[in-house]
C-alpha cells in the first residue's frame, strides 16, 4: 500500500479524468485545473506553499501536453502499463498459444475411452 | 452496511447505519458565511417535501435559526436539556410556522455552552441520533473546537458553506484538517495506538505535505493500521456549497476546492452546487420571513432545490 502524493500522481489523476477520457474532456479539466492553480486564484490559498503551486502547474502543463497528443498519449499509456507491477512482457500472447496447444488435443473423455477400449479388446495375433 | 469496530464503538462515528434516518449538519468554520440561513431554507424545503424534518441549532457561541424562520421568542431550548431541566431532547421540541418542520432552539447562555463537557456532548449525540424524525438537520456553530467537528462528524453528510473569499476558505481548510485530526485521533486511540497519537496534531498542523508523510511513516511501521486510518479518511465525504456566488468564476469555485482537498488533504468533497448573492435575503431576514416562501421562483430558491435533489441522489 502506497498513499501517492501530487508528485507521484500520473497525468489522469492530475487532471482528473479517466484513462478513456476524450480530448474534450482532457481539454475542460486543463482549462479547470489550469484555473485552481493559477496565482490569482483563491481556492487553494493557505493550503499550498508557492513552490507547491508552481510546482503543480508545471505538472499540469506536462500531463495536457502529453494527453492531447495521441501519439505521445499512447506512448504513455504503453509506458504506464509497462511498469506496473507484475506486467510481463508478451504474456498474453504466449497464454492464448497455450489455450489453442490444449484445444488441439484429444479431450479426456475420448482418452480414456480408446484406453479402456484397447485394453479389453481382444489382442490380434 | 460493513462497519469496523471502531465505526460500532466511537459514539461519534457509529451513525445511524441501517436506519433510514438522515442527519445533515451544516459547518465551515468561519461566521457569516451563511450556514443558519442555510439550514434554514434546506429545512424549509424539505420539511415541503417530506413533512418530517427536524431542525436542531446547535451553534453553540450565537443561536439564530428561530430568527430565520421568522420566530421569536420560546420557552424551551437546547440549554434545558443540556442541564437535565428536560429529560428528552423531544421536550425541548417547538412546532414552526411550517408544516412538518420541529425546531430545537439554541441556548442563549454563553458561558454554559461553552463549557458543554465530553459527557453531556455524548448524551446530545445519542438523542440525536435517536431523535424521531425522518431527516434531522444541524446548524453547528462557527470555529473549527472539538464541539463543533464531533457533530460534523456525527452527519452523514456534513455540508461545508464556504463564501467566495480567501478568510472563508483559509478557515474552511482549518476546518476540514481539524476533522482529518479528530477521526485520526478517534481512530488510533480506539486502538491505542498511543505513540503515534501524539505525533497527529504536530504533523498535520504544520502543512498539507505532512498528512501524506504521516500516513507513509504509520505503513512503513504497520500496514494494517495504516489501511485503517486511510479507509477511515475515505470515508470521510463531506459536501460544499458556495454561498454567495457573485460571477462565473465564483460558480467555478467550488469545482476548484474539490480538486484541491482531494490532493492535498486526501479528502473526497462533493461539490452541491453555488448559492448566487441576493440581496433579497437581507431584506427577508430584516422582515424576519423565510427567503423560500418568499421568492420560491428565484435564483436563490432553484439552487436549493438543485441542492436537495444532489443530496437525495447521493443517498441512493
Amino acid at each position: 500500500m502506497k498513499i501517492k502524493n501530487v508528485e507521484e500522481m500520473d497525468y489522469y489523476e492530475l487532471l482528473n479524468v479517466r484513462r478513456s477520457a476524450s480530448l474534450q474532456e482532457v481539454e475542460r479539466a486543463y482549462h479547470l485545473c489550469k484555473a485552481t492553480y493559477q496565482k490569482d486564484s483563491i481556492a487553494h490559498y493557505s493550503l499550498i506553499s508557492e513552490e507547491e503551486r508552481k510546482a503543480i502547474l508545471d505538472r499540469i502543463d506536462e500531463a495536457y501536453d502529453t494527453l492531447r497528443d495521441s501519439h505521445r498519449r499512447k506512448l504513455y499509456d504503453l509506458k504506464m502499463f509497462e511498469s506496473k507491477e507484475g506486467y510481463k512482457e508478451k504474456a498474453f500472447f504466449r497464454r492464448s498459444t497455450e489455450k489453442l496447444v490444449i484445444e488441439d488435443t484429444a479431450d479426456k473423455v475420448s482418452f480414456w475411452r480408446k484406453l479402456i477400449y484397447r485394453l479389453l479388446s481382444p489382442r490380434k495375433r | 452496511m460493513f462497519q469496523t469496530n471502531a465505526e460500532r464503538m466511537i459514539p461519534h462515528l457509529s451513525i445511524h447505519k441501517g436506519s433510514d434516518k438522515t442527519i445533515w449538519a451544516v459547518g465551515g468554520g468561519k461566521g457569516g458565511t451563511g450556514k443558519s440561513f442555510i439550514s434554514a431554507s434546506l429545512a424549509v424545503h424539505l420539511a415541503d417535501l417530506e413533512n418530517d424534518v427536524a431542525l436542531i441549532d446547535a451553534d453553540l457561541g450565537g443561536p439564530n435559526l428561530h430568527t430565520f424562520l421568522g420566530m421569536k421568542e420560546t420557552n424551551l431550548d437546547l440549554g434545558d436539556f443540556i442541564s437535565n431541566k428536560v429529560p428528552n431532547l423531544k421536550d425541548t421540541v417547538i412546532l414552526t410556522p411550517f408544516k412538518g418542520l420541529k425546531l430545537i432552539k439554541g441556548t442563549e447562555n454563553l458561558i454554559f455552552m461553552a463549557n458543554l463537557n465530553y459527557y453531556k456532548k455524548l448524551k446530545l449525540i445519542r438523542h440525536i441520533k435517536t431523535f424521531d424524525a425522518k431527516r434531522v438537520i444541524v446548524d453547528i456553530g462557527t470555529g473549527a473546537s472539538y464541539n463543533c467537528v464531533d457533530f460534523f462528524l456525527l452527519s452523514n453528510p456534513g455540508i461545508l458553506v464556504v463564501n467566495p473569499e480567501p478568510t472563508s476558505i483559509e478557515n474552511a481548510y482549518y476546518f476540514l484538517k481539524s476533522c482529518i485530526i479528530r477521526i485520526l485521533k478517534l481512530y488510533t486511540d480506539f486502538y491505542n495506538i498511543q505513540d503515534l497519537v501524539n505525533k497527529i496534531s504536530s504533523h498535520i498542523k504544520d502543512n498539507s505535505k505532512s498528512i501524506y508523510s504521516f500516513l507513509n511513516e504509520i505503513i512503513s511501521h504497520d500496514k494494517n493500521y495504516a489501511h485503517i486510518l486511510y479507509k477511515a479518511l475515505k470515508k470521510f465525504r463531506p459536501c460544499l456549497i458556495i454561498n454567495k456566488a457573485r460571477n462565473e468564476r465564483d460558480f467555478l469555485l467550488g469545482q476548484s476546492i474539490v480538486d484541491v482537498v482531494k490532493k492535498y488533504l486526501i479528502v473526497d468533497l462533493d461539490f452541491l452546487g453555488a448559492i448566487p448573492y441576493d440581496e433579497r435575503v437581507h431584506l427577508s431576514l430584516r422582515n424576519m420571513t423565510p427567503f423560500l416562501s418568499t421568492y420560491p421562483d428565484s435564483e436563490v430558491s432553484l439552487s436549493f432545490r438543485s441542492i436537495v435533489n444532489k443530496l437525495a441522489y447521493r443517498e441512493n
